[in-house]
């Protein structure tokens, strides 16, 4: 993928990241079960969505390095 | 020894490690201006690091969180899903930040601003608003770590003394060796209170319930409505959709447009570390998690706590804990005090003088770092003076102070990628923005469908600052091009 295909990529993740931890995209995700490691699950969801705003920086700063090009 | 001499100790012995480390740690900044606000633009990764992750969670966090977490249960959640997502437009914003500051010498977010549009009046009502967003902040800060203080030596140090004590120590850092000290201490701190929170979090449903999934089965059983978003009010009615995902938008725009984290930024020796900074974030606030199971596990405590935010020191010390552990749970939550705390006062000192005092007198370099010093000790004063107030209802105005934080958003945003704002569209933006939060701030019930004065204020100062600046002259395209760069639109 191009370098400006990751851009745009990465900001549509970020958008659609930003989306699920809000009204109406945690609505379908907001339950308590099943527990994911002893937590509620929209508990976990929400830790997982935080986790992935790093990994898609980090994927554009890796693709952004091995292009050379800031 | 009595417990509580023990715990005394403990504290007295992180108290006196922080002040070594803000003292002494580290290398030196040069005696300038630039060395003392922006730490001679020279901070690495970890210093970064540290100084952007405690900065952000303060007391509030350490206390507030599991307050949330206990009283209101879900809707505690949205701390854990504006912080990062409010990191990464920095991803961006922070380079481009950073590179101006090089450039143009700006160390500080108003000076950013004034630069692209150049305005007495422009600066005077951004050193308002950042002083009538950050005293509140400070007080609490001061607040927090008085009250902690107070209930785990069971009253041998009162309040009004742990306060004073715990800022005593804040203040004599930052006077000496301004934001060096802030990073260094920070680090330190940083790297404490994340310890603290992952143990407790781990050890107290241990201890208490045999487990996390057990807590959380048990609280599902007896307390639903606790679990699933958007939780309660602090009155313990349902909250509504609209306040929750409101307060993720507004805290989101706010968070970096805090004055005393923007113009961390200046700090950072290179790019890379910011970006790289905004990349790991999320593992700091990866700590909020531990921190809100603390909060859970008072649910189902047989005792309650004279207030929310007291569930945290109230179970530590209800549970027959060690005084160890007691100690250090103290020293943690004065840590997340402080490490905010250091940044504000700094923060507020090197505003009022760099962007309040400085565009109307000539000052030398060395009046400015002597002005700063006094303020420093002005504000802290000021700050603790309203902590001693009980009656003074400051929690309150700390959260409308994030409705009038994040109306910097677009001013800043329209200073760094559009050509075509102009000095009075901004101006006429920031201060209907502003206007529009403090008075629904202030009269709550017109709020339409609950959502955040923040969000209504930007509703409204959007729309004023495009429409002014597309009715005033353009600027000149040279002025504009050292800002916009080559990346802007219009």
């Amino acid at each position: 993928m191009k370098l400006k295909g990751v851009r745009t990529a990465t900001v549509a993740f970020l958008l659609l990241d930003g989306f699920l931890t809000m009204w109406p995209g945690l609505v379908p995700f907001n339950r308590v079960h099943p527990l994911v490691l002893g937590l509620p699950f929209v508990m976990a969801w929400l830790t997982l969505l935080l986790l992935l705003v790093g990994v898609a920086l980090w994927v554009l700063e890796v693709a952004e390095r091995r292009a050379g090009n800031r | 020894m009595a417990r509580w001499q023990i715990v005394s100790g403990i504290i007295a012995l992180y108290l006196l490690v922080t002040l070594c480390v803000g003292l002494f740690a580290g290398r030196r900044s040069t005696k300038s201006v630039q060395g003392f606000v922006a730490g001679d633009r020279n901070f690495g990764f970890w210093a970064f690091y540290f100084v952007t992750g405690a900065s952000v969670y303060s007391a509030f966090a350490f206390l507030g969180g599991p307050g949330w977490a206990y009283g209101r249960g879900a809707a505690a959640f949205y701390i854990l899903s504006y912080g990062a997502l409010g990191m990464a437009p920095w991803y961006w914003i922070g380079p481009r930040v950073a590179d101006l500051g090089r450039r143009l010498g700006f160390v500080t977010q108003a000076q950013l601003i004034v630069g692209r549009f150049p305005s007495r009046a422009l600066s005077v009502l951004i050193v308002s608003l950042t002083l009538f967003a950050l005293v509140p902040y400070i007080t609490l800060q001061m607040r927090g770590a008085g009250i902690v203080i107070e209930a785990v030596t069971e009253g041998h140090v009162p309040l009004a003394l742990g306060a004073a004590l715990a800022y005593a120590i804040v203040v004599a850092y930052v006077l000496g060796r301004g934001v060096t000290a802030v990073a260094w201490t920070n680090t330190f701190q940083g790297v404490f209170m994340l310890i603290i929170a992952w143990t407790l979090g781990i050890y107290l449903p241990l201890h208490l319930y045999g487990g996390v999934t057990s807590m959380f089965e048990g609280i599902s059983a007896q307390r639903p409505e606790l679990l699933a978003v958007p939780g309660l009010t602090a009155e313990g009615e349902p909250w509504t959709w609209g306040g929750y995902t409101t307060a993720i938008l507004v805290s989101l725009i706010g968070l970096q447009m805090w004055p005393h984290l923007f113009m961390k930024a200046f700090t950072a020796r290179d790019d890379d570390i910011i970006r790289k900074t905004t990349i790991l974030f999320p593992t700091f606030q990866l700590f909020l998690v531990p921190v809100f199971i603390i909060g859970f596990a008072g649910v189902l405590f047989p005792e309650r706590p004279p207030a929310d935010d007291f569930i945290l020191p109230f179970m530590v010390l209800r549970t027959e804990l060690p005084p160890l552990v007691v100690g250090l749970f103290c020293a943690g939550a004065l840590s997340a005090s402080m490490s905010t705390g250091d940044a504000l006062l700094h923060g507020a000192a090197s505003v009022a003088v760099e962007d309040g005092i400085r565009p109307f007198a000539a000052l030398t370099d060395q009046q400015q770092r002597r002005i700063m010093r006094a303020l420093i000790v002005a504000v802290g004063a000021i700050a603790y003076a309203l902590a001693l107030d009980e009656r003074s209802s400051l929690v309150g105005l700390l959260l409308g102070s994030y409705g009038i934080v994040c109306q910097f958003a677009p001013t800043v945003l329209a200073a760094l990628f559009w050509r075509r704002a102009t000095t009075a569209g901004a101006l006429a933006g920031l201060l209907a923005g502003s206007a529009v939060a403090v008075f629904f701030f202030l009269n709550g019930s017109l709020k339409p469908l609950d959502l955040h004065e923040g969000v209504l204020g930007l509703l409204v100062h959007l729309p004023i600052l495009v429409l002014v600046s597309l009715a005033t002259r353009p600027q000149d395209e040279e002025h504009s091009s050292a800002f916009v760069g080559r990346g802007g639109t219009g």
